[in-house]
């Protein structure tokens, strides 16, 4: 058996004052203690080797709060590893201290983090999904309406109008017995434009703006169609779960309980501003084509509704890769189709 | 500021000892890396180990008088913590998404707890750490924490936040004057005058900086006025770039008030604790820490946070050398506490809050 042995400094758990000694692991195992005034045997089992991480000064607590301290040198390294006997701890001390699993980290985290966001988030969101109540849904779209409120003003379509609109949805909503307690809120859009959205709980909202975008009625009850396909799929709720996983995980990365504190208030906000994914707009895109198909309007009515909104918002092409949302000629291609 | 932030003078026979700081930031981000990508991979269950390890490495390489720090938290006890937190915060937020009313009812519940588990964490903080094998401990008393952290906190926004200064000097003085090395007991000796001069000088910094970056905000319209450019367009690609690059800005504005509420604050409080008859000695340049805070962040942003472990070394670096104790006697002869605390006797239930509470 080799040799282990190296000086360290020896607190008594009882004064601050330190001892220099000299450590040694004897034949029988234990660890000797030897300097001036100092003369103990410790037997392995009364001892605890503090985790080692980089070169700071290495720890190996004894009982009754006395305690060693070693200077990080080879010696005191080979003496360390010695009396530590956890393979994980001494795995990831060597991990830490090579640059080349520095550099391989990096890469690594990077990957990691990429594949949890993309991947992992919306698998975590699509299953927890199955696990939110109904009624817990349905008080979220209160909630969020609520919210909504405060930046848009009430509908000033006259009642004939407001009447067709409702006919229009009615016409996509009740052929769906499935989906229980749907309902349509209209809006003046003001800041927000054109624009329809579905909330939890099978809220949907239009503008009245997009109202006056329509030239045909059967335009809208294409739009009603794709909200319906989020609302089918509880797209709404899977999108909040995805944001507040994603800030869950910017938290526990930052160690920052500040961007947690904020969350609560946020949720909302990131709902409505983040829109949807580029899956979800294109199930909901392909449950609005089967509609229009079983019902018997010409898939042209969407194409034609879409292409107008986006001349209505004149939104700047962003490249699709960078973009959440399918570009709106990808989309409109597809009606055509 | 000067008479605060100065010591006295000192008498024949006192001794002043320097803390040392030796970790470097090439090696330390080889630890940070590890551990970010172990506490990804398993979900943030790693993030108590990764906690511990860094502590470790902190304390273990700040020395004073020979001898470093050592810290003795088990990360087993810190996942208990935080699961209990991500708990309160979970109930907070479905609270929030339910009913307002609930909301409300939730806050009031937590601020009511809050003191309690100020305590409990200052304890834990106190309880794990350790130089020369003598414990910290902490001997703050629930019935002053609810002072500080209900009732003061809840006047706040009745008094527009006129006694946030005051706060903060009750605060420190709770949690720095009530920590225990051993047998000896801290005393936290500076006064509240003192924190109203800091902060009237930290809202002028406040106001030099808001200045600063209109200013800046400014100039770049103004150059792009010249350049003929129009303001982006919501959802193109320039829309984003500019709102992320005046997110950073606002950081780095922000990293220089912190720097110097750092060097004020920390003069002025650290600079009043005494250690039994032994008095600590910062001696911080507010504007050089500002300086340092302002770079940092900067260097972090532009690095996409890969700087982060070498920012934190040369924080801790700067805070750590400024410092020094001014001896009387020496530093041999503390005693530890009749118990010592800590694993056996400290008790389950102090371990459990490993919350971070700074200066």
């Amino acid at each position: 058996m080799a040799e282990f042995s190296a000086p360290a400094e020896f607190f008594d758990g009882r004064t601050s004052r330190p001892s220099a000694v000299q450590v040694r692991v004897n034949p029988r195992g234990a660890l000797e203690i030897r300097g001036v005034g100092v003369e103990l045997d410790v037997p392995r089992a009364e001892l605890r080797v503090g985790e080692r991480v980089g070169q700071a000064t290495w720890t190996v607590e004894l009982a009754a709060g006395a305690a060693l301290a070693f200077a990080a040198t080879s010696e005191a390294d080979a003496l360390l590893r010695e009396l530590e006997n956890s393979a994980p701890k001494r795995i990831v001390h060597a991990l830490e201290r090579s640059w080349r699993w520095g550099v391989i980290s990096v890469v690594s985290t990077a990957a990691a983090l990429w594949a949890l966001i993309v991947f992992g988030v919306p698998q975590f969101a699509v299953r927890a999904v199955a696990l939110v109540p109904p009624e817990l849904e349905r008080r979220l779209g209160e909630h969020g309406i609520d919210w909504l409120d405060r930046f848009v003003d009430p509908s000033t379509l006259d009642a004939e109008r407001r009447a067709e609109v409702e006919t229009a949805f009615a016409r996509v909503a009740t052929t769906n017995p499935k989906l229980a307690a749907l309902r349509l809120e209209l809006r003046r859009g003001g800041a927000i434009g054109p624009n329809a959205f579905a909330l939890p709980g099978g809220i949907v909202v239009m503008t009245d703006e997009l109202v006056e975008l329509a030239e045909h009625d059967d335009e809208l009850s294409a739009v009603f169609a794709h909200e319906l396909g989020h609302v089918a799929r509880r797209h709404a709720l899977q999108r909040l779960l995805e944001s507040s996983a994603v800030a869950l995980i910017t938290m526990v990365i930052t160690s920052d309980a500040s961007t947690a504190t904020s969350l609560g208030t946020s949720l909302p906000t990131v709902l409505l501003e983040a829109g949807y994914s580029r899956g979800m707009e294109r199930e909901a895109d392909e449950f609005a084509l089967q509609w229009l198909s079983s019902a018997g309007i010409p898939h042209e009515r969407f194409a034609a509704i879409l292409e107008r909104l986006e001349r209505a918002s004149g939104s700047a092409a962003i490249p699709e890769f960078l973009s959440t949302h399918p570009t709106t000629s990808a989309r409109v291609e597809d009606a055509r189709r | 500021m000067d008479s605060d932030s100065r010591g006295p003078v000192f008498a024949a026979g006192t001794r002043v000892e320097r803390f040392r700081f030796t970790g470097t930031g090439g090696e330390y981000f080889r630890i940070w890396i590890v551990n970010l990508l172990l506490t990804i991979v398993t979900l943030g269950i790693y993030s108590a180990w990764a906690k511990v390890r860094k502590q470790r490495y902190f304390y273990g390489h700040t020395h004073l008088a020979g001898s470093t720090f050592d810290y003795h938290a088990r990360p087993e006890a810190i996942l208990k913590g935080r699961l209990i937190a991500a708990a309160l915060l979970a109930v907070y937020v479905a609270a929030g998404e339910i009913s307002p009313f609930l909301l409300v009812a939730v806050i009031v519940a937590y601020v009511v707890i809050l003191p309690w588990i100020v305590v409990k964490a200052l304890q834990f903080r106190a309880r794990v750490s350790s130089w020369r094998g003598i414990r910290f401990d902490f001997d703050g008393q629930l019935g002053e924490a609810a002072i500080v952290f209900s009732l003061l906190l809840l006047l706040m926004p009745l008094t527009l936040g006129l006694i946030l200064p005051y706060w903060w000097y009750r605060r420190q003085r709770f949690s720095i004057g009530e920590l225990r090395f051993g047998a000896t007991h801290f005393r936290f000796k500076a006064e509240v005058g003192a924190y109203y001069r800091v902060f009237l000088l930290l809202l002028a910094v406040l106001v030099g900086v808001m200045v600063v970056a209109l200013g800046c905000a400014f100039v770049v319209a103004l150059v792009a006025t010249l350049a003929d450019q129009t303001p982006p367009e919501e959802d193109s690609l320039s829309y984003y770039l500019v709102g992320s690059a005046s997110y950073a800005a606002g950081l780095v504005f922000f990293s220089v008030l912190n720097g110097f509420a750092r060097g004020w604050i920390g003069n002025l409080a650290l600079g009043n604790t005494y250690v039994g008859e032994h008095r600590l000695r910062p001696r911080f340049d507010a504007a050089a820490l500002a300086w340092l805070q302002f770079t940092n962040t900067l260097l972090v942003v532009v690095t996409l946070g890969l700087f982060t472990p070498w920012a934190q070394i040369r924080l801790a670096k700067y805070t750590v050398e400024h410092m020094s104790i001014a001896l009387k006697g020496d530093l041999d002869s503390f005693v530890a506490a009749q118990a010592q605390p800590g694993s056996a006797t400290g008790g389950e239930m102090a371990d459990i809050f490993d919350v971070d509470i700074g200066f």
